[in-house]
Protein backbone atom coordinates (compact mmCIF):
# COMPACT_ATOMS: atom_id res chain seq x y z
CA UNK A 1 0.00 0.00 0.00
CA UNK A 2 1.08 3.55 -0.57
CA UNK A 3 1.49 6.50 1.78
CA UNK A 4 2.74 4.63 4.82
CA UNK A 5 4.22 6.48 7.75
CA UNK A 6 7.76 5.22 7.64
CA UNK A 7 8.82 6.61 11.04
CA UNK A 8 7.62 3.41 12.67
CA UNK A 9 10.39 0.81 12.87
CA UNK A 10 9.34 -2.83 12.70
CA UNK A 11 11.87 -4.26 15.11
CA UNK A 12 10.83 -1.85 17.84
CA UNK A 13 7.28 -3.19 17.75
CA UNK A 14 7.51 -6.92 17.27
CA UNK A 15 10.45 -9.20 17.91
CA UNK A 16 10.94 -12.87 17.23
CA UNK A 17 14.42 -12.97 18.67
CA UNK A 18 15.47 -16.37 20.05
CA UNK A 19 12.22 -17.88 18.82
CA UNK A 20 10.02 -15.93 21.22
CA UNK A 21 7.24 -13.76 19.80
CA UNK A 22 7.22 -10.40 21.58
CA UNK A 23 4.97 -7.38 21.20
CA UNK A 24 6.08 -3.97 22.49
CA UNK A 25 3.82 -2.50 25.15
CA UNK A 26 4.22 0.92 23.52
CA UNK A 27 1.88 -0.17 20.72
CA UNK A 28 -1.03 0.42 23.09
CA UNK A 29 -0.25 4.03 23.89
CA UNK A 30 2.18 5.57 21.37
CA UNK A 31 0.41 8.37 19.41
CA UNK A 32 2.66 7.91 16.35
CA UNK A 33 1.67 4.25 16.11
CA UNK A 34 -1.99 5.18 16.47
CA UNK A 35 -1.63 7.69 13.64
CA UNK A 36 -0.01 5.05 11.43
CA UNK A 37 -2.89 2.66 12.23
CA UNK A 38 -5.51 5.23 11.32
CA UNK A 39 -3.79 6.09 8.04
CA UNK A 40 -2.85 2.58 6.95
CA UNK A 41 -5.46 0.29 8.45
CA UNK A 42 -8.73 2.07 9.22
CA UNK A 43 -8.49 4.61 6.37
CA UNK A 44 -6.97 2.23 3.77
CA UNK A 45 -8.34 -1.25 4.18
CA UNK A 46 -11.74 -2.86 4.54
CA UNK A 47 -13.63 -2.03 7.72
CA UNK A 48 -16.94 -3.46 8.91
CA UNK A 49 -19.69 -0.82 8.92
CA UNK A 50 -23.06 -2.38 9.79
CA UNK A 51 -25.42 -5.25 9.07
CA UNK A 52 -27.75 -4.91 6.11
CA UNK A 53 -30.79 -5.53 8.30
CA UNK A 54 -30.08 -2.19 10.03
CA UNK A 55 -30.88 -0.33 6.80
CA UNK A 56 -33.83 -2.27 5.34
CA UNK A 57 -35.77 0.54 3.61
CA UNK A 58 -34.73 2.85 0.79
CA UNK A 59 -33.12 5.93 2.36
CA UNK A 60 -32.20 4.15 5.60
CA UNK A 61 -28.69 5.09 6.62
CA UNK A 62 -26.10 4.15 9.23
CA UNK A 63 -23.38 6.64 10.24
CA UNK A 64 -20.00 5.79 11.70
CA UNK A 65 -16.30 6.53 11.24
CA UNK A 66 -13.62 4.98 9.05
CA UNK A 67 -10.57 5.78 11.12
CA UNK A 68 -10.92 9.47 11.81
CA UNK A 69 -13.23 10.17 8.88
CA UNK A 70 -17.03 10.39 9.16
CA UNK A 71 -18.90 8.13 6.73
CA UNK A 72 -22.42 6.85 6.20
CA UNK A 73 -23.90 4.02 4.20
CA UNK A 74 -27.38 4.35 2.77
CA UNK A 75 -29.85 2.05 0.99
CA UNK A 76 -30.22 3.41 -2.55
CA UNK A 77 -32.58 0.76 -3.88
CA UNK A 78 -33.92 -2.60 -2.79
CA UNK A 79 -30.73 -4.28 -3.92
CA UNK A 80 -28.12 -1.56 -3.63
CA UNK A 81 -26.34 0.07 -0.71
CA UNK A 82 -24.07 3.08 -1.29
CA UNK A 83 -21.73 4.99 0.97
CA UNK A 84 -20.39 8.52 1.24
CA UNK A 85 -18.08 10.68 3.26
CA UNK A 86 -20.48 12.16 5.81
CA UNK A 87 -19.97 15.79 4.85
CA UNK A 88 -21.85 18.25 2.66
CA UNK A 89 -20.03 19.11 -0.56
CA UNK A 90 -20.61 22.81 0.19
CA UNK A 91 -19.12 23.61 3.62
CA UNK A 92 -18.54 20.14 5.05
CA UNK A 93 -21.32 19.89 7.64
CA UNK A 94 -22.25 16.34 8.63
CA UNK A 95 -25.24 15.09 6.67
CA UNK A 96 -26.35 12.34 9.05
CA UNK A 97 -28.64 13.53 11.81
CA UNK A 98 -28.23 10.61 14.12
CA UNK A 99 -26.46 7.29 14.12
CA UNK A 100 -29.27 5.68 12.16
CA UNK A 101 -32.28 7.08 10.36
CA UNK A 102 -33.97 7.52 6.99
CA UNK A 103 -33.32 10.21 4.35
CA UNK A 104 -35.15 9.82 1.02
CA UNK A 105 -33.46 13.06 0.02
CA UNK A 106 -30.18 13.91 1.69
CA UNK A 107 -30.58 17.50 2.86
CA UNK A 108 -27.86 19.45 4.59
CA UNK A 109 -29.20 21.23 7.65
CA UNK A 110 -26.68 24.07 7.38
CA UNK A 111 -27.42 25.88 4.06
CA UNK A 112 -30.20 23.60 2.86
CA UNK A 113 -28.56 21.91 -0.13
CA UNK A 114 -30.09 18.62 -1.24
CA UNK A 115 -28.70 15.43 -2.75
CA UNK A 116 -30.33 12.30 -4.14
CA UNK A 117 -29.46 8.83 -2.88
CA UNK A 118 -26.75 8.55 -5.55
CA UNK A 119 -25.12 11.65 -4.05
CA UNK A 120 -25.95 14.00 -6.92
CA UNK A 121 -26.65 17.57 -5.91
CA UNK A 122 -30.30 18.21 -6.75
CA UNK A 123 -30.94 21.56 -5.10
CA UNK A 124 -28.88 24.59 -4.12
CA UNK A 125 -30.84 27.00 -1.97
CA UNK A 126 -31.39 30.34 -3.79
CA UNK A 127 -29.19 29.13 -6.63
CA UNK A 128 -30.06 31.88 -9.11
CA UNK A 129 -29.42 34.67 -6.61
CA UNK A 130 -25.88 33.38 -5.97
CA UNK A 131 -24.98 32.28 -9.50
CA UNK A 132 -27.01 34.46 -11.90
CA UNK A 133 -24.76 33.11 -14.69
CA UNK A 134 -25.71 29.51 -13.71
CA UNK A 135 -23.70 26.83 -11.92
CA UNK A 136 -22.81 23.23 -12.71
CA UNK A 137 -24.25 21.23 -9.83
CA UNK A 138 -22.31 18.15 -10.96
CA UNK A 139 -19.23 19.48 -9.29
CA UNK A 140 -21.05 19.30 -5.96
CA UNK A 141 -21.74 15.54 -5.92
CA UNK A 142 -21.09 13.88 -2.57
CA UNK A 143 -17.84 11.94 -2.26
CA UNK A 144 -18.63 8.25 -2.68
CA UNK A 145 -16.70 5.74 -0.62
CA UNK A 146 -14.12 4.19 -2.98
CA UNK A 147 -15.26 0.66 -2.09
CA UNK A 148 -18.38 -0.82 -0.56
CA UNK A 149 -19.22 -4.52 -0.63
CA UNK A 150 -21.57 -6.78 1.29
CA UNK A 151 -20.79 -10.33 2.34
CA UNK A 152 -23.88 -12.25 3.54
CA UNK A 153 -25.44 -9.14 5.02
CA UNK A 154 -22.23 -7.70 6.53
CA UNK A 155 -21.59 -4.28 4.99
CA UNK A 156 -17.93 -3.35 4.52
CA UNK A 157 -16.36 -0.16 3.19
CA UNK A 158 -12.88 1.05 2.32
CA UNK A 159 -11.56 4.57 1.89
CA UNK A 160 -9.03 3.18 -0.58
CA UNK A 161 -9.95 1.71 -3.95
CA UNK A 162 -6.82 -0.44 -3.88
CA UNK A 163 -8.13 -3.33 -1.80
CA UNK A 164 -8.77 -6.93 -2.81
CA UNK A 165 -12.36 -8.06 -3.26
CA UNK A 166 -14.10 -8.40 0.10
CA UNK A 167 -14.50 -12.17 -0.29
CA UNK A 168 -10.78 -12.52 -0.80
CA UNK A 169 -10.02 -10.21 2.14
CA UNK A 170 -12.25 -12.24 4.47
CA UNK A 171 -10.39 -15.38 3.39
CA UNK A 172 -10.73 -18.39 5.69
CA UNK A 173 -12.87 -16.38 8.09
CA UNK A 174 -15.76 -16.84 5.65
CA UNK A 175 -16.34 -20.40 6.88
CA UNK A 176 -17.01 -19.04 10.35
CA UNK A 177 -19.07 -16.04 9.22
CA UNK A 178 -21.26 -18.52 7.34
CA UNK A 179 -21.84 -20.47 10.56
CA UNK A 180 -23.75 -17.41 11.76
CA UNK A 181 -25.24 -16.07 8.54
CA UNK A 182 -26.59 -19.49 7.49
CA UNK A 183 -28.52 -20.12 10.71
CA UNK A 184 -31.87 -19.20 9.18
CA UNK A 185 -33.15 -19.50 5.60
CA UNK A 186 -34.88 -16.16 6.18
CA UNK A 187 -31.56 -14.52 7.03
CA UNK A 188 -30.31 -12.82 10.14
CA UNK A 189 -31.42 -9.59 11.77
CA UNK A 190 -30.18 -7.13 14.35
CA UNK A 191 -32.52 -7.12 17.34
CA UNK A 192 -33.87 -3.74 18.61
CA UNK A 193 -31.74 -2.13 21.29
CA UNK A 194 -27.96 -1.85 21.47
CA UNK A 195 -25.28 -0.39 23.65
CA UNK A 196 -22.24 1.77 23.10
CA UNK A 197 -19.54 2.06 25.69
CA UNK A 198 -16.27 3.90 25.96
CA UNK A 199 -13.22 1.98 27.10
CA UNK A 200 -10.13 3.81 28.33
CA UNK A 201 -7.93 1.40 26.43
CA UNK A 202 -6.37 0.78 23.04
CA UNK A 203 -8.48 -0.87 20.32
CA UNK A 204 -6.01 -3.78 19.98
CA UNK A 205 -6.62 -4.77 23.60
CA UNK A 206 -10.29 -5.12 22.68
CA UNK A 207 -9.36 -7.11 19.58
CA UNK A 208 -7.25 -9.51 21.67
CA UNK A 209 -9.70 -9.81 24.54
CA UNK A 210 -12.59 -10.99 22.38
CA UNK A 211 -10.63 -14.09 21.37
CA UNK A 212 -8.66 -14.61 24.57
CA UNK A 213 -9.57 -17.89 26.20
CA UNK A 214 -6.91 -17.60 28.88
CA UNK A 215 -8.64 -14.89 30.96
CA UNK A 216 -11.99 -16.66 31.09
CA UNK A 217 -11.40 -18.92 34.08
CA UNK A 218 -10.16 -16.01 36.21
CA UNK A 219 -12.06 -12.93 35.02
CA UNK A 220 -15.38 -14.71 34.40
CA UNK A 221 -15.32 -17.22 37.25
CA UNK A 222 -17.55 -14.83 39.19
CA UNK A 223 -20.00 -14.71 36.29
CA UNK A 224 -20.36 -18.49 36.33
CA UNK A 225 -20.92 -18.46 40.10
CA UNK A 226 -23.46 -15.66 39.99
CA UNK A 227 -25.47 -17.46 37.31
CA UNK A 228 -25.19 -20.74 39.23
CA UNK A 229 -26.54 -19.01 42.30
CA UNK A 230 -29.44 -17.54 40.36
CA UNK A 231 -30.30 -20.96 38.96
CA UNK A 232 -30.07 -22.60 42.38
CA UNK A 233 -32.55 -20.04 43.70
CA UNK A 234 -35.15 -21.00 41.14
CA UNK A 235 -34.45 -18.93 38.11
CA UNK A 236 -36.55 -19.40 34.99
CA UNK A 237 -35.58 -22.55 33.07
CA UNK A 238 -35.17 -20.78 29.75
CA UNK A 239 -32.08 -19.03 31.05
CA UNK A 240 -30.24 -22.24 31.77
CA UNK A 241 -26.57 -21.78 31.39
CA UNK A 242 -24.72 -23.15 28.38
CA UNK A 243 -21.42 -21.73 29.40
CA UNK A 244 -20.37 -23.03 32.81
CA UNK A 245 -18.15 -25.74 31.32
CA UNK A 246 -16.41 -23.25 29.09
CA UNK A 247 -15.59 -21.04 31.99
CA UNK A 248 -14.14 -23.84 34.09
CA UNK A 249 -12.31 -25.17 31.03
CA UNK A 250 -13.72 -28.70 31.14
CA UNK A 251 -14.66 -28.89 27.45
CA UNK A 252 -12.65 -29.20 24.27
CA UNK A 253 -11.38 -25.86 22.97
CA UNK A 254 -9.05 -24.39 20.40
CA UNK A 255 -7.77 -21.30 18.62
CA UNK A 256 -6.77 -20.51 15.05
CA UNK A 257 -4.76 -17.91 13.21
CA UNK A 258 -6.99 -17.65 10.15
CA UNK A 259 -4.60 -15.45 8.17
CA UNK A 260 -5.06 -11.82 7.06
CA UNK A 261 -5.32 -10.81 10.72
CA UNK A 262 -8.52 -12.77 11.36
CA UNK A 263 -8.64 -14.95 14.49
CA UNK A 264 -10.90 -17.68 15.84
CA UNK A 265 -11.50 -19.10 19.30
CA UNK A 266 -13.87 -22.00 19.80
CA UNK A 267 -15.11 -24.21 22.62
CA UNK A 268 -17.54 -27.08 22.77
CA UNK A 269 -20.79 -26.21 24.51
CA UNK A 270 -21.18 -28.18 27.71
CA UNK A 271 -24.90 -28.15 27.27
CA UNK A 272 -25.77 -27.54 23.59
CA UNK A 273 -29.36 -28.68 24.18
CA UNK A 274 -30.20 -25.31 25.71
CA UNK A 275 -28.53 -23.24 22.97
CA UNK A 276 -31.25 -21.10 21.33
CA UNK A 277 -30.37 -22.55 17.90
CA UNK A 278 -30.78 -26.16 19.03
CA UNK A 279 -34.51 -26.01 18.28
CA UNK A 280 -33.62 -25.63 14.57
CA UNK A 281 -31.22 -28.60 14.45
CA UNK A 282 -33.32 -30.93 12.31
CA UNK A 283 -34.16 -28.12 9.89
CA UNK A 284 -30.49 -27.20 9.53
CA UNK A 285 -29.47 -30.83 8.97
CA UNK A 286 -31.69 -30.91 5.89
CA UNK A 287 -29.74 -28.00 4.44
CA UNK A 288 -26.15 -28.46 5.58
CA UNK A 289 -23.83 -31.36 6.30
CA UNK A 290 -23.45 -32.75 9.78
CA UNK A 291 -20.06 -31.15 10.43
CA UNK A 292 -21.34 -27.69 9.66
CA UNK A 293 -24.39 -28.10 11.89
CA UNK A 294 -22.16 -29.48 14.62
CA UNK A 295 -20.00 -26.36 14.37
CA UNK A 296 -23.11 -24.16 14.46
CA UNK A 297 -24.78 -25.69 17.49
CA UNK A 298 -22.29 -27.73 19.51
CA UNK A 299 -19.50 -25.17 19.52
CA UNK A 300 -19.31 -21.63 20.79
CA UNK A 301 -17.19 -19.41 18.57
CA UNK A 302 -15.59 -15.98 18.84
CA UNK A 303 -14.42 -14.68 15.51
CA UNK A 304 -12.33 -11.55 15.13
CA UNK A 305 -12.47 -9.97 11.71
CA UNK A 306 -9.52 -7.67 11.13
CA UNK A 307 -9.50 -4.86 12.02
CA UNK A 308 -12.71 -3.82 13.75
CA UNK A 309 -15.33 -6.48 14.39
CA UNK A 310 -16.04 -9.47 16.59
CA UNK A 311 -18.72 -11.89 15.53
CA UNK A 312 -19.53 -14.08 18.50
CA UNK A 313 -21.80 -17.06 18.87
CA UNK A 314 -21.46 -18.45 22.35
CA UNK A 315 -24.04 -18.00 25.09
CA UNK A 316 -25.72 -15.55 22.71
CA UNK A 317 -24.92 -14.03 19.33
CA UNK A 318 -23.15 -10.72 19.13
CA UNK A 319 -21.61 -8.22 16.75
CA UNK A 320 -19.08 -6.04 18.54
CA UNK A 321 -17.72 -3.11 16.55
CA UNK A 322 -14.54 -1.32 17.59
CA UNK A 323 -14.22 2.39 16.82
CA UNK A 324 -10.89 3.86 17.95
CA UNK A 325 -11.07 7.44 19.24
CA UNK A 326 -7.51 7.83 20.60
CA UNK A 327 -4.56 5.55 21.49
CA UNK A 328 -6.10 5.00 24.92
CA UNK A 329 -9.77 5.35 24.10
CA UNK A 330 -12.07 3.06 22.13
CA UNK A 331 -15.79 3.11 21.48
CA UNK A 332 -17.43 -0.30 21.40
CA UNK A 333 -20.89 -0.79 19.86
CA UNK A 334 -22.62 -4.08 20.60
CA UNK A 335 -25.58 -5.60 18.78
CA UNK A 336 -27.47 -8.85 19.07
CA UNK A 337 -27.72 -10.65 15.71
CA UNK A 338 -30.35 -13.39 15.57
CA UNK A 339 -32.00 -15.73 13.05
CA UNK A 340 -35.13 -14.18 11.55
CA UNK A 341 -38.22 -16.16 12.35
CA UNK A 342 -36.87 -18.01 15.39
CA UNK A 343 -39.35 -19.00 18.10
CA UNK A 344 -40.25 -16.49 20.78
CA UNK A 345 -38.76 -18.75 23.47
CA UNK A 346 -35.44 -19.02 21.63
CA UNK A 347 -35.34 -15.27 21.01
CA UNK A 348 -36.10 -14.42 24.62
CA UNK A 349 -33.41 -16.81 25.89
CA UNK A 350 -30.90 -15.39 23.41
CA UNK A 351 -31.58 -11.82 24.53
CA UNK A 352 -31.42 -12.53 28.27
CA UNK A 353 -28.13 -14.39 27.82
CA UNK A 354 -26.84 -11.44 25.80
CA UNK A 355 -27.72 -9.00 28.58
CA UNK A 356 -26.12 -11.26 31.18
CA UNK A 357 -22.74 -11.39 29.48
CA UNK A 358 -22.25 -8.84 26.71
CA UNK A 359 -23.52 -5.56 28.11
CA UNK A 360 -21.34 -3.16 30.05
CA UNK A 361 -24.30 -3.13 32.45
CA UNK A 362 -24.19 -6.94 32.60
CA UNK A 363 -22.25 -9.41 34.73
CA UNK A 364 -19.18 -10.18 32.60
CA UNK A 365 -18.26 -7.37 30.18
CA UNK A 366 -17.62 -4.86 33.00
CA UNK A 367 -14.91 -7.18 34.28
CA UNK A 368 -13.26 -7.41 30.84
CA UNK A 369 -13.35 -3.65 30.58
CA UNK A 370 -11.81 -3.11 34.01
CA UNK A 371 -9.05 -5.64 33.23
CA UNK A 372 -8.27 -4.01 29.87
CA UNK A 373 -8.13 -0.57 31.45
CA UNK A 374 -5.66 -1.93 33.99
CA UNK A 375 -3.54 -3.35 31.14
CA UNK A 376 -3.66 0.05 29.44
CA UNK A 377 -2.43 1.74 32.60
CA UNK A 378 0.14 -0.97 33.31
CA UNK A 379 1.53 -0.61 29.80
CA UNK A 380 2.56 2.90 30.75
CA UNK A 381 5.39 1.31 32.75
CA UNK A 382 7.85 1.96 29.96
CA UNK A 383 10.83 0.34 31.66
CA UNK A 384 9.26 -2.96 30.66
CA UNK A 385 9.41 -3.00 26.92
CA UNK A 386 7.94 -6.31 25.79
CA UNK A 387 4.96 -8.60 26.24
CA UNK A 388 5.90 -12.18 25.46
CA UNK A 389 3.20 -13.86 23.43
CA UNK A 390 4.59 -17.32 23.86
CA UNK A 391 2.06 -19.51 25.60
CA UNK A 392 1.44 -22.76 23.74
CA UNK A 393 3.95 -22.10 20.98
CA UNK A 394 5.26 -25.67 21.01
CA UNK A 395 1.69 -27.00 20.71
CA UNK A 396 0.89 -24.94 17.63
CA UNK A 397 -0.01 -26.98 14.55
CA UNK A 398 0.65 -25.67 11.07
CA UNK A 399 -2.61 -25.44 9.11
CA UNK A 400 -5.82 -27.03 10.34
CA UNK A 401 -6.16 -29.46 13.21
CA UNK A 402 -8.72 -32.24 12.95
CA UNK A 403 -11.59 -30.18 14.35
CA UNK A 404 -11.05 -27.20 12.11
CA UNK A 405 -10.40 -29.41 9.08
CA UNK A 406 -13.88 -30.91 9.57
CA UNK A 407 -15.43 -27.74 8.24
CA UNK A 408 -12.98 -27.34 5.37
CA UNK A 409 -11.13 -24.26 6.62
CA UNK A 410 -7.41 -23.89 5.99
CA UNK A 411 -5.98 -21.59 8.66
CA UNK A 412 -2.32 -20.56 9.04
CA UNK A 413 -2.14 -22.39 12.36
CA UNK A 414 -4.29 -24.13 14.96
CA UNK A 415 -3.80 -24.77 18.64
CA UNK A 416 -5.77 -27.37 20.56
CA UNK A 417 -6.28 -25.26 23.67
CA UNK A 418 -7.98 -21.89 23.83
CA UNK A 419 -5.68 -20.63 26.57
CA UNK A 420 -2.82 -20.55 24.09
CA UNK A 421 -1.73 -17.34 22.46
CA UNK A 422 -0.55 -18.37 19.02
CA UNK A 423 -3.63 -16.97 17.27
CA UNK A 424 -2.25 -13.47 17.88
CA UNK A 425 0.74 -14.09 15.58
CA UNK A 426 -1.43 -13.61 12.52
CA UNK A 427 -3.10 -10.53 13.94
CA UNK A 428 0.17 -8.81 14.78
CA UNK A 429 1.89 -9.93 11.58
CA UNK A 430 -0.90 -8.44 9.49
CA UNK A 431 -0.94 -5.32 11.67
CA UNK A 432 2.81 -4.81 11.36
CA UNK A 433 2.74 -5.34 7.61
CA UNK A 434 0.01 -2.71 7.31
CA UNK A 435 1.61 0.06 9.35
CA UNK A 436 5.30 -0.20 8.44
CA UNK B 1 -48.45 9.47 57.56
CA UNK B 2 -50.09 10.12 54.21
CA UNK B 3 -49.61 7.78 51.31
CA UNK B 4 -47.13 10.06 49.51
CA UNK B 5 -45.03 10.49 52.66
CA UNK B 6 -44.86 6.73 53.15
CA UNK B 7 -43.74 6.24 49.57
CA UNK B 8 -41.16 9.00 49.83
CA UNK B 9 -39.79 7.49 53.01
CA UNK B 10 -39.46 4.12 51.29
CA UNK B 11 -37.69 5.57 48.26
CA UNK B 12 -35.25 7.47 50.47
CA UNK B 13 -34.69 4.32 52.52
CA UNK B 14 -33.83 2.35 49.37
CA UNK B 15 -31.35 5.02 48.27
CA UNK B 16 -29.71 5.01 51.67
CA UNK B 17 -29.49 1.22 51.94
CA UNK B 18 -27.75 1.05 48.55
CA UNK B 19 -25.30 3.82 49.42
CA UNK B 20 -24.54 2.15 52.76
CA UNK B 21 -24.26 -1.23 50.98
CA UNK B 22 -26.76 -2.93 53.29
CA UNK B 23 -27.67 -5.50 50.67
CA UNK B 24 -29.96 -7.91 52.60
CA UNK B 25 -32.03 -4.96 53.83
CA UNK B 26 -32.17 -3.60 50.31
CA UNK B 27 -33.38 -6.96 48.94
CA UNK B 28 -36.10 -7.03 51.61
CA UNK B 29 -37.71 -4.01 49.98
CA UNK B 30 -38.58 -6.09 46.90
CA UNK B 31 -41.28 -8.67 46.26
CA UNK B 32 -40.22 -12.18 45.25
CA UNK B 33 -41.52 -11.64 41.70
CA UNK B 34 -40.02 -8.17 41.36
CA UNK B 35 -38.69 -6.72 38.11
CA UNK B 36 -35.90 -4.20 37.59
CA UNK B 37 -35.84 -2.96 34.02
CA UNK B 38 -33.25 -0.62 32.54
CA UNK B 39 -34.19 -0.26 28.86
CA UNK B 40 -31.51 0.22 26.19
CA UNK B 41 -31.72 3.11 23.76
CA UNK B 42 -33.04 2.13 20.33
CA UNK B 43 -31.92 5.47 18.91
CA UNK B 44 -30.74 8.78 20.31
CA UNK B 45 -34.38 9.67 20.96
CA UNK B 46 -36.21 6.47 21.80
CA UNK B 47 -35.90 3.67 24.33
CA UNK B 48 -36.82 0.09 23.50
CA UNK B 49 -40.40 -0.54 24.58
CA UNK B 50 -40.72 -4.34 24.77
CA UNK B 51 -38.29 -5.71 27.34
CA UNK B 52 -38.96 -9.35 26.44
CA UNK B 53 -38.02 -8.98 22.76
CA UNK B 54 -35.42 -6.21 22.91
CA UNK B 55 -31.93 -5.73 24.21
CA UNK B 56 -32.06 -4.04 27.60
CA UNK B 57 -29.27 -2.64 29.70
CA UNK B 58 -30.70 -4.75 32.50
CA UNK B 59 -33.84 -6.84 32.74
CA UNK B 60 -33.83 -8.59 36.08
CA UNK B 61 -36.92 -10.70 36.61
CA UNK B 62 -37.45 -12.20 40.05
CA UNK B 63 -35.48 -11.77 43.23
CA UNK B 64 -32.86 -14.44 42.33
CA UNK B 65 -31.68 -12.11 39.54
CA UNK B 66 -31.11 -9.37 42.12
CA UNK B 67 -29.40 -11.83 44.43
CA UNK B 68 -27.04 -12.81 41.61
CA UNK B 69 -26.03 -9.16 41.25
CA UNK B 70 -25.42 -8.86 44.97
CA UNK B 71 -23.45 -12.10 44.93
CA UNK B 72 -21.31 -10.62 42.17
CA UNK B 73 -20.55 -7.29 43.80
CA UNK B 74 -19.91 -8.74 47.25
CA UNK B 75 -17.76 -11.62 45.95
CA UNK B 76 -14.52 -9.62 45.93
CA UNK B 77 -13.92 -11.59 42.73
CA UNK B 78 -15.49 -9.28 40.14
CA UNK B 79 -12.73 -7.26 38.51
CA UNK B 80 -14.93 -4.22 37.96
CA UNK B 81 -16.29 -4.31 41.51
CA UNK B 82 -13.05 -4.41 43.43
CA UNK B 83 -12.81 -1.88 44.85
CA UNK B 84 -16.53 -1.06 44.84
CA UNK B 85 -17.46 2.49 43.90
CA UNK B 86 -18.77 4.77 46.60
CA UNK B 87 -22.18 6.12 45.61
CA UNK B 88 -24.64 8.83 46.57
CA UNK B 89 -28.21 8.38 45.34
CA UNK B 90 -30.35 11.48 45.32
CA UNK B 91 -34.03 11.04 44.45
CA UNK B 92 -36.42 13.94 43.83
CA UNK B 93 -39.67 14.93 42.05
CA UNK B 94 -41.56 12.03 43.64
CA UNK B 95 -45.17 11.86 42.43
CA UNK B 96 -47.91 9.27 42.72
CA UNK B 97 -49.27 9.00 39.20
CA UNK B 98 -51.73 6.18 39.71
CA UNK B 99 -53.09 4.33 42.66
CA UNK B 100 -55.67 1.60 43.24
CA UNK B 101 -56.36 -0.89 45.99
CA UNK B 102 -53.36 -3.04 44.97
CA UNK B 103 -50.76 -0.96 43.17
CA UNK B 104 -49.26 2.47 43.60
CA UNK B 105 -47.46 3.81 40.57
CA UNK B 106 -44.82 6.43 41.30
CA UNK B 107 -42.52 8.54 39.14
CA UNK B 108 -39.31 10.15 40.38
CA UNK B 109 -36.00 11.59 39.15
CA UNK B 110 -32.56 10.42 40.23
CA UNK B 111 -28.96 11.45 40.15
CA UNK B 112 -26.15 9.23 41.35
CA UNK B 113 -22.63 10.34 42.07
CA UNK B 114 -20.21 7.40 41.81
CA UNK B 115 -16.60 7.57 42.84
CA UNK B 116 -15.16 5.10 40.41
CA UNK B 117 -11.69 3.79 41.31
CA UNK B 118 -10.56 4.01 37.67
CA UNK B 119 -12.32 7.08 36.39
CA UNK B 120 -12.96 9.25 39.42
CA UNK B 121 -16.23 11.14 39.80
CA UNK B 122 -19.05 10.07 37.53
CA UNK B 123 -22.46 11.77 37.59
CA UNK B 124 -25.32 9.87 36.09
CA UNK B 125 -28.99 10.66 36.02
CA UNK B 126 -32.41 9.64 34.81
CA UNK B 127 -35.79 8.78 36.12
CA UNK B 128 -37.53 6.00 38.01
CA UNK B 129 -40.96 4.49 37.47
CA UNK B 130 -41.96 2.37 40.46
CA UNK B 131 -44.87 0.09 41.11
CA UNK B 132 -45.39 -0.55 44.83
CA UNK B 133 -47.68 -3.22 46.25
CA UNK B 134 -49.00 -3.98 49.72
CA UNK B 135 -47.73 -7.29 51.01
CA UNK B 136 -48.91 -8.24 54.51
CA UNK B 137 -49.25 -4.66 55.72
CA UNK B 138 -45.85 -3.72 54.23
CA UNK B 139 -45.34 -1.74 51.06
CA UNK B 140 -42.86 -3.42 48.72
CA UNK B 141 -41.35 -2.67 45.35
CA UNK B 142 -42.88 -4.83 42.66
CA UNK B 143 -41.26 -3.15 39.72
CA UNK B 144 -38.73 -0.44 39.08
CA UNK B 145 -37.99 0.90 35.64
CA UNK B 146 -34.77 2.86 35.57
CA UNK B 147 -34.23 5.17 32.63
CA UNK B 148 -30.54 5.94 32.23
CA UNK B 149 -30.02 9.02 30.08
CA UNK B 150 -26.59 8.06 28.76
CA UNK B 151 -26.58 6.17 25.49
CA UNK B 152 -22.81 5.88 25.21
CA UNK B 153 -21.72 4.64 28.57
CA UNK B 154 -18.44 5.80 30.00
CA UNK B 155 -17.21 3.26 32.52
CA UNK B 156 -18.97 0.19 33.83
CA UNK B 157 -22.37 0.17 35.52
CA UNK B 158 -23.76 -2.26 38.05
CA UNK B 159 -27.08 -2.35 39.85
CA UNK B 160 -25.95 -0.17 42.76
CA UNK B 161 -24.73 2.69 40.55
CA UNK B 162 -28.02 3.81 39.00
Amino acid sequence: MKGKSSEVSRTDLISEEAGIFRVARSIYNDPSIYKAEMENIFEQGWIYVCHESQIPKIGDYYATKAGRQPIFVIRQSRSKVGGFIDACSHRGALLSRSRRGCMRTITCRFHGWSFDLQGRCTKIKDEEAGWPEGVDRNRFSLKSLPKLEIYKGFVYASLSGEVPELKEALGEAKYFIDLVSDQSPEGMEIVPGSQSYMVDGNWKLQAENGVDGYHVSTVHRVFARAVEKREAMGDRGQLRNTEAERITGSVKTGVCDLGRGHMLLWANRGNPDVAPLNKSRSKLLKQYNKNKVDWMINKGRNLFLFPNMHLMDQSSTQIRVLIPHAPDRTEVRVYCIAPKGESRAARVARLRKFEDFFMVTGMATPDDMAALEDVQRGSGGKLVKWNEVDRGRSLMIKGADETVASIGADPISSNPNWTNETLYYGFYTKWLEAIT
Amino acid sequence: MGKLSKIEELIYLEADLIDRKQWPDWLDLYTQDCVIWVPAWESEEALVDDPELSINMMYLVGKPALEARIHRITSADAYASLPLSQTMHSVTNIRIVNSNSNDIEVFAKWTVLSLDPRRGKIWRGGWYEFIFVKERKLIKIKSKKIVLLENAIDGTIDIYQI
